[in-house]
């Protein structure tokens, strides 16, 4: 009888150990809730991501994703032609990353840490006109870019507000 | 006395359990082997692995081993095999154009990675069949070596323009109409906040994974798993136009999909409502209602993150 009972116990110690084994096998690491790494924190006084994302693009060579964010009137101009005005309300954010591979899919990649944000706006010093503007930050956590020429930054500023929308039907 | 009482009616029990047991292998499931059509094109050394991890149940080439064979198992068996040959036959997908089978083969190898095929209780019971570290690095490398990146011509540049010209003079949407399982078109999803970019190099698209105020209101509180009903999500897909210089931009538009978290209302397909409409014209896919098993049997290796494969950003600060 004794002997029985040791067996069974062995029996199912064994069994309860079988299948563990055989549940924790197919566990994985697993993914963050939230992309934290791709967050932006510095010196933003606005949060473009709570913008329209208007167009997305990708830097194939040094790997780098951004999507182009725009509040409504930004949106608007970038549905309409080549020689359109910006209106005088318009903020545009183009938000770089460095890419990282989708922990989730093979075949995918997802922003990483943040490269950039550049905005384009209207600024107005008392008693002048109102003027566009364009800053460029950069790093994790973002800091203005300190060694910008005035020619780049208005060649940057051109391109972004150049951007078309992408359909969105 | 008592010792040897209890020792005969062991016996019985035994013996009744034995008579069962072979009186159940007089239902054998029905299982043959019908001829091989076209096997997918890949070399030998992906074959391999497939042949050797996936093909008992994915192919016309099944080899059961003799425990495979003993009621009740070989029930289980017998299903499994009917089920996974439905879904996926690489005995039959060697006709498919060549970028169908590799999107087949992205599909397998997420699989693979997440943990959800060969199946757990296959696995368990088949540990020689396992797909090893080494093999999974094979598959891998395989299917980055054939990703081509095509570069955008001017007949892809052109859809684009056109496109972009119909839509952006006329921004008036058309009658849109549900998906086969009834979901209508969400009409307000351009309201809702961007949660994610994805550069899908396997297929060469670009998304933009968009959430409703629920759900972005989740990604703030943390309560995403699971989500709370009405959290809805918006996948748009564009293709990729690439200048050839490592340049790229959103293309020309392909499809919008949708998933809507209802625990009981959807409770039938797993707690979401799924659909997706196709191109500007936004044209209901799929024939019937049952499209949505496409979709959950993609979705179920991200069944621990409530099936929501896209890692949000905090869009709130
Ligand atoms: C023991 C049988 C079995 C084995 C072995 C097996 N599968 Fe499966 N597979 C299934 C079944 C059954 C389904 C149907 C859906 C489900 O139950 O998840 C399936 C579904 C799939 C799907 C989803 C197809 C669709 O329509 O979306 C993929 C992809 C897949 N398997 C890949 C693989 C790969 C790759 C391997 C080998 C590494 C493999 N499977 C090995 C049984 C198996
Ligand atoms: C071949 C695999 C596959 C199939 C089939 C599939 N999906 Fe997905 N789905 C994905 C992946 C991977 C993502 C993550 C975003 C990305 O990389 O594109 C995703 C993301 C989504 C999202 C954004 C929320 C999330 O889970 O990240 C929605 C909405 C969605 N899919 C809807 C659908 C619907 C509706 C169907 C069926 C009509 C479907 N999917 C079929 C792979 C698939």
């Amino acid at each position: 009888m004794k002997t029985f009972s040791r067996l069974t116990t062995t029996q199912s110690l064994i069994f309860t150990l079988l299948v563990l084994v055989g549940c924790s096998s197919g566990s994985r690491r697993e993914s963050p809730a939230t992309n934290q790494a791709a967050a932006l924190v510095g010196d933003l006084l606005e949060n473009p991501l709570e913008w329209n994302a208007i167009t997305t693009q990708i830097d194939r060579h040094r790997s780098y994703m951004s999507t182009l964010y725009g509040n409504d009137p930004a949106l608007e101009h970038a549905m309409s032609t080549d020689d359109a005005k910006i209106p005088v309300d318009a903020k545009f954010a183009l938000v770089t990353w460095r890419q990282q591979a989708d922990p989730n899919w093979f075949g995918a990649k997802i922003p990483g840490k943040v490269k950039s944000v550049e905005m384009v706006y209207w600024s107005q010093q008392p008693g002048a006109e109102a003027e566009l503007t364009y800053l460029q930050l950069d790093g994790s956590p973002l800091r203005p870019a300190t060694d910008l020429t005035p020619s780049q930054a208005d060649q940057r500023q051109r391109y972004i507000t150049s951007l078309k929308a992408a359909v969105l039907p | 006395m008592k010792t040897s009482k209890r020792r005969r009616s062991a016996w019985i029990v035994g013996g009744s359990l034995g008579v069962l047991f072979l009186f159940l292998q007089l239902f054998r499931p029905q299982l043959c082997n019908p001829p091989v059509v076209a096997e997918i094109a890949v070399p030998s050394r992906v074959r391999d692995i497939l042949r050797k991890s996936c093909y008992d149940c994915h192919s016309n080439e099944t080899k059961l081993a003799w425990f495979d064979q003993l009621a009740p198992a070989s029930w289980l068996v017998a299903h499994d095999v009917r089920e996974g040959r439905r879904y996926l036959n690489f005995s039959e997908l060697g006709e498919l154009p060549a970028a169908k089978q590799q999107g087949i083969l992205f599909e397998a190898i997420n699989q693979i990675e997440l943990g959800a095929m060969p199946l757990r209780a296959y696995r368990w019971s088949h540990p020689d069949k396992m797909v090893s570290a080494d093999d999974l690095a094979t598959l891998k490398d395989y299917l980055i070596s054939t990703s081509p990146q095509p570069i955008a011509g001017a007949a892809e540049r052109n859809a684009t323009l056109d496109q972009w010209m119909a839509w952006s003079h006329s921004n008036a949407r058309p009658e849109v109409s549900p998906a086969p399982n009834g979901i209508p078109f969400f009409s307000d999803y351009k309201t809702w906040t961007a949660i994610s970019t994805t550069d899908r190099w396997d297929n060469q698209t670009m998304r933009v994974v968009l959430g409703n105020a629920i759900a972005v209101d989740a990604i703030r509180q943390r309560t995403t798993n699971p989500w709370p009903d009405g959290a809805a999500f918006a996948k748009v897909a564009w293709a990729q136009d690439s200048d050839g210089s490592g340049n790229v931009q959103a293309g020309e538009f392909k499809q919008i999909e949708f998933m809507v978290k209802g625990a009981a209302k959807y409770a039938d397909t797993n707690g979401w409502g799924w659909a997706r409409w196709l191109g500007a014209e936004l044209t209901p896919y799929g024939e019937n209602a049952q499209f949505t098993g496409e979709c959950i049997r993609c979705h179920t290796p991200v069944k621990s993150r409530d099936f929501v494969f896209t890692i949000p950003l905090e869009t709130s600060r």
